[in-house]
């Protein structure tokens, strides 16, 4: 089976790609195109075995949207590993080709515990849309993995055929992934980051586990591990580690203007599916959900 | 869709354009060898863009798609672009959209910013749309449209647009081309941290700009950890100002922030808040 081709899109792929953004304003045909660039290498990788949900599972605004999450990064990948990755193993690993499409990864570049693929590009075989000859860029961040992974169905949440066979991806667990998000949200201030909190808090709140305390006894902890991970990059993160004194971690969740403004930030996210959330709705959610799992 | 349709005339002013080597056919400069077709040719023009034959672009121009293909999607927006603006004179695709371009963020913008150095009221006054996106202008008097200054032809398909340190200083000079300080200072610190910036040129180019900018970018290369290439690239008689300058031009101005007393420049957004966006550097 691993020789099957990943892509079973229909002749008339570019018409339905072309219809579905004229629906979705913030969308452009060539996002679509790359995107479905971006979920091919994701299948390829989960199929070969490189994300295989011990050593390497899938997070970031890809494993969000498993978790049907509508935002939607149009450019990165994202995955985690437990253990140091070897650019020359990921490389071959990236590369795929079928007759829809080709994916070769480019030069890595190297941060602290991160590497990051930039360019993979691709040749969409199926499309003659401009972005059918383009790229993206895929990260494994070597921080470790401090929750069991989840395994979600790799959702592309397109409203036309697109994968020969459904794939089930392994992809960071949600509580993890909403520690990430916090951490991020208090050192770094964008505004994805609280829209995503806010996304999981309703996420947790549907099946009422942010009341259950173990999972906040697990938030918690894993929060600590990744602000002490962060503390080790720079300096100057753990100068921004350090000034997260109990109130500051509060106040940045409950007055997110005070600590940047997201509103702003907010108008530049891009949404696959249903309109972009109001601040008012991503604020009550960080507040009756989030701030309670945290501090009560 | 509608289907395209061909006739034969319009099938014979392709073929006649193709032989010309000619893209986009621009009805001004075009028109001896069009009225060979008909005695109007500007109608002729736009029925063929009815018919899905051509790509009506704007200003008499018209772009010539492939066959089967008249959607405007198909048709890469830079080479559009390029169609409607390169005749006028100087422009270069920037900003939001250059930044963009460069994946210096990971977002997507359905319109696309530039700025002239020609006067278009068409262009300036209304917000034109070219290629189904809509264009956000800024006409600047300033020589800033050269090599020199950072504006690079790129090719396939052939456009200006802001190289990427050129792209960052803009940030500086006209942020609220941006979108937000949170996008361009996200920017800077995903160059900074694949590193990307080239801080001699990234001065040369502020130079260029001046007023205010090369003391700005001097506070943002500092910031990121390039203080000793700012100071040595950048000349000291650019901190002789008698004003302190705000760092983002479309923020409110606030006096109980942090200054950069070597640079000159208030911090209108606190510092700690760009230091995040730029730290973040994914």
């Amino acid at each position: 089976m691993g020789s099957d081709p990943i892509l079973a899109v229909e002749v008339d792929i570019d018409d339905q790609i072309i219809e579905f953004c004229k629906a979705h304003p913030t969308l452009e045909p060539q996002d679509v195109v790359r995107d479905i660039a971006r979920i091919v290498c994701i299948a390829n990788l989960v199929r070969n075995g490189t994300l295989d949900g011990k050593t390497m599972v899938l997070c970031g605004g890809m494993a969000m949207r498993c978790l049907e999450s509508p935002r939607m990064s149009v450019y990165d990948g994202d995955a985690a590993s437990c253990v140091p990755v070897d650019p020359d193993s990921l490389r071959l690993a990236i590369s795929y080709d079928e007759p829809e499409i080709a994916i070769t990864a480019g030069p890595v570049q190297t941060g602290k515990d991160l590497i990051t693929f930039q360019p993979v590009i691709y040749t969409a075989r199926f499309s003659e849309l401009p972005a059918a000859q383009d790229e993206f860029s895929l990260s494994f961040a070597q921080r470790g993995i401090e929750l069991p992974s989840i395994t979600r169905r790799l959702r592309h949440r397109y409203p036309f055929p697109l994968l020969a066979e459904e794939i089930e991806a392994p992809i960071m667990n949600p509580e993890e992934i909403l520690a990430e998000k916090i951490v991020a949200w208090w050192l770094f201030g964008h505004a994805k980051h609280y829209n995503d909190i806010a996304f999981l808090g309703l996420l947790l709140a549907a099946t009422k586990q942010h009341q259950d305390p173990a999972v906040r006894r697990r938030v918690r902890g894993v929060i600590e591990k990744k602000l002490s991970i962060n503390a080790e990059i720079s300096d100057q993160h753990q100068r921004r580690v350090e000034a997260l004194i109990p109130v500051e971690r509060k106040l940045r969740l409950t007055d997110p203007d005070r600590h940047v403004d997201p509103k702003q930030g907010f108008d530049t996210l891009s949404f696959l599916l249903g309109a972009r959330p109001s601040m008012a709705t991503t604020k009550t959610s960080v507040d009756r959900y989030i701030v309670p799992l945290l501090f009560d | 869709m509608s289907p395209q349709r061909f006739s034969d005339t319009d099938t014979a002013v392709i073929q006649t354009a193709r032989r010309r080597r000619r893209e986009v056919i621009v009805l001004r400069e075009d028109l001896p060898w069009l009225s060979k077709y008909s005695d109007r040719p500007k109608d002729m023009l736009r029925r063929m863009a009815g018919r899905g034959a051509l790509i009506e672009v704007g200003a008499g121009r018209y772009a010539i798609p492939k066959i089967g293909q008249s959607d405007i999607a198909y048709q890469p927006w830079q080479r559009l672009i390029h169609a409607r603006l390169s005749s006028h004179g100087d422009y270069y695709v920037g900003f939001l959209t250059a930044l963009i371009e460069h994946r210096l963020v990971d977002l997507s913008e359905p319109s696309v910013t530039v700025a002239i150095g020609f006067a278009n009221s068409t262009l300036t006054d209304k917000r034109a749309q070219i290629g189904g996106r809509s264009l956000h202008v800024v006409r600047s008097e300033k020589a800033i449209f050269s090599p020199e200054s950072g504006i690079e032809i790129v090719s396939d398909p052939v456009y200006a647009r802001s190289d990427l340190q050129r792209t960052l200083v803009d940030a500086l000079w006209t942020p609220k081309l941006f979108g937000s300080t949170e996008t361009w200072a996200t920017g800077w610190g995903r160059a900074v941290s694949h590193g990307l910036i080239d801080a001699e040129t990234v001065c040369r180019y502020a130079m260029v700009l001046g007023g205010v900018v090369p003391r700005r970018v001097g506070a943002m290369l500092s910031m990121s950890g390039h203080d000793p290439e700012a100071r040595r690239y950048l000349p000291s008689r650019v901190r002789r100002a008698d004003r302190i300058a705000d760092l983002v031009d479309d923020e409110p101005s606030r006096s109980d922030v942090e200054i950069d007393s070597f640079w000159r420049v208030r911090f209108n957004v606190p510092r700690d808040r760009i230091e995040g966006w730029v730290l973040y550097g994914k």
